[in-house]
């Protein structure tokens, strides 16, 4: 097998609602394995990064709060970088703050001026650098992020009516912001084109989590809740010698790690957590064919019930159905989504059978991230 | 203190009772370990975790620790 380089591109904050307006990343993403229905395991970069990076929910890596950035779990989790970096990989990578990931398994790990730099330029400059030999590159692109900060959440507050009662205008402002993003993305890929590593290059394009748009009073961004707005994203894998198709059974961002290993063909190393998620080259290759349950989960800095230490809002989610726990005011919000995608109407009273069955994965859910099964 | 011989660059062995290395082998096959060395160095990172963090607890958390993860959440535009 030839030796396949590794590049993730994270559009941080894109909805997946959103992908049919970005025309140039629309066609790149049906270049490869595009699962177009991919539940993120939180909603917010901190606990997202590092659950992509480890294929496990955010109790399991440590990362559970906002005020936990720094309590990864090191001595039991491995992540993808130390995997890659282990097996010969030149590893570096490009981020909005060094402080998203562990530094665990780099060779380079540097932050970009968000405010400033060029990131085609700088992230064209990274390939280009990194190219005369076998490496893993994670770039993040945090103009939506960096836009959101500015024009949101300087701006508002989580219930700043001016906010909420503009969801048009919200929309229409988001939606400007992800020009640039096409660009970025058109760019990147031209490169990369350009310069021949497609043929050996493995390029994942995801996003982390979604934006509110001003959908639910309580949340001007993310964070707060797991409704789809934020917890539905999308990952495409464009592997050289696939052809790209889209899947749109329901994934999870915990499959990504351990799909990468798969494509690799690296061992997980069964001394550490193992691995929660599960590839996804099942789906690819035609052999899986079903839905996989996916929980989120988070707890806001601010919002009506914020919870800096510990989450304290649980999904499950199947494909029709989803089951949202609050667990601060402790209530509960069902939704029929192929009916009520908006999550506007809950049911969580109407259906108590399958309210119970939920309830009972949530918990089981939390409990299982709690406990060490296996030991 | 004994630290064993080295096998190759990054790993050492180290010895244990034979008995116990049988129940260790047992509970490791339960468990679908696929060897004795995985599951105890599985177990011995869960333990090594959980003293660090009651040692973390125990000293608490501490102002110049919150001050710093704050002083990084500002800098990505999340606390106010």
């Amino acid at each position: 097998m030839k030796k396949l380089n590794v590049i993730i591109i994270v559009l941080d904050g894109l909805r997946n609602d959103r992908i049919d307006l970005c025309p140039k990343l629309l066609n790149i993403l049906n270049k490869g394995a595009f699962f177009s229905n991919m539940i993120t395991a939180s909603p917010y970069t901190l606990a997202a990064f590092n659950s992509i990076i480890t294929g496990l929910y955010p109790s399991k890596h440590g990362v559970d709060s906002y005020f936990n950035m720094f309590k990864f779990k090191r001595n039991v989790c491995k992540t993808l970088f130390q995997y890659l970096h282990n097996n010969g990989f030149y590893t570096e990578a490009n981020l909005v703050s060094d402080s998203i990931i562990p530094h665990e398994g780099f060779d380079t790990i540097r932050a970009h001026d968000e405010y400033n730099d060029d990131l085609i330029k700088l992230h064209k400059d990274i390939i280009s650098n990194a190219s005369n030999k076998q490496f893993f590159l994670l770039l993040h692109y945090g103009n939506l992020h960096t836009n959101g900060i500015i024009n949101v959440a300087k701006k508002y507050n989580d219930f700043s009516k001016e906010f909420f009662d503009n969801y048009e205008t919200n929309k229409k402002n988001y939606n400007f912001w992800l020009k640039n993003l096409d660009l970025y993305v058109k760019e990147i890929y031209g490169h990369l084109e350009s310069s021949g590593l497609l043929n050996n290059t493995v390029l994942v394009l995801l996003s982390d989590h979604g934006t509110s748009n001003g959908e639910k009073i309580g949340e001007r961004m993310y964070g707060s809740f797991t409704y789809d707005y934020t917890i539905k994203v999308f990952c495409s894998f464009l592997i050289p010698g696939i052809n790209g198709k889209e899947i749109s059974f329901q994934t999870r961002t915990i499959d990504i790690m351990p799909t990468i290993l798969d494509i690799l063909k690296i061992d997980a190393d069964e001394s550490y957590e193992h691995l929660q998620g599960k590839s996804l080259m099942p789906f690819i290759e035609g052999k899986e064919k079903d839905d996989r349950i996916a929980f989120s989960e988070t707890g806001g800095l601010y919002g009506p019930w914020p919870s800096h230490h510990e989450h304290n809002v649980f999904c499950v989610r199947l494909k029709k159905w989803k089951l949202i726990y609050n667990k601060t005011p402790n209530t509960w919000e069902m939704y029929n989504l192929e009916n009520d995608p908006e999550e506007k109407n809950n049911v969580f009273d109407k259906n108590k059978k399958l309210a119970s069955e939920l309830q009972k994965m949530i918990f089981g859910h939390i409990k299982s991230n709690e406990e060490n099964v296996i030991y | 203190m004994e630290v064993g011989l080295l096998t190759n660059s990054s790993k050492i062995s180290l010895s244990i009772p034979q008995d116990l290395a049988k129940k260790l082998q047992k509970r490791a096959e339960e468990k679908g370990f696929k060897s004795l060395s995985d599951y105890v160095t599985y177990i011995l990172r869960q333990v090594l975790s959980r003293i660090e963090t009651a040692e973390n607890q125990k000293e608490g958390y501490s102002e110049k620790k919150e001050e710093e993860v704050k002083q990084k959440l500002r800098d990505l535009g999340y606390l106010e």
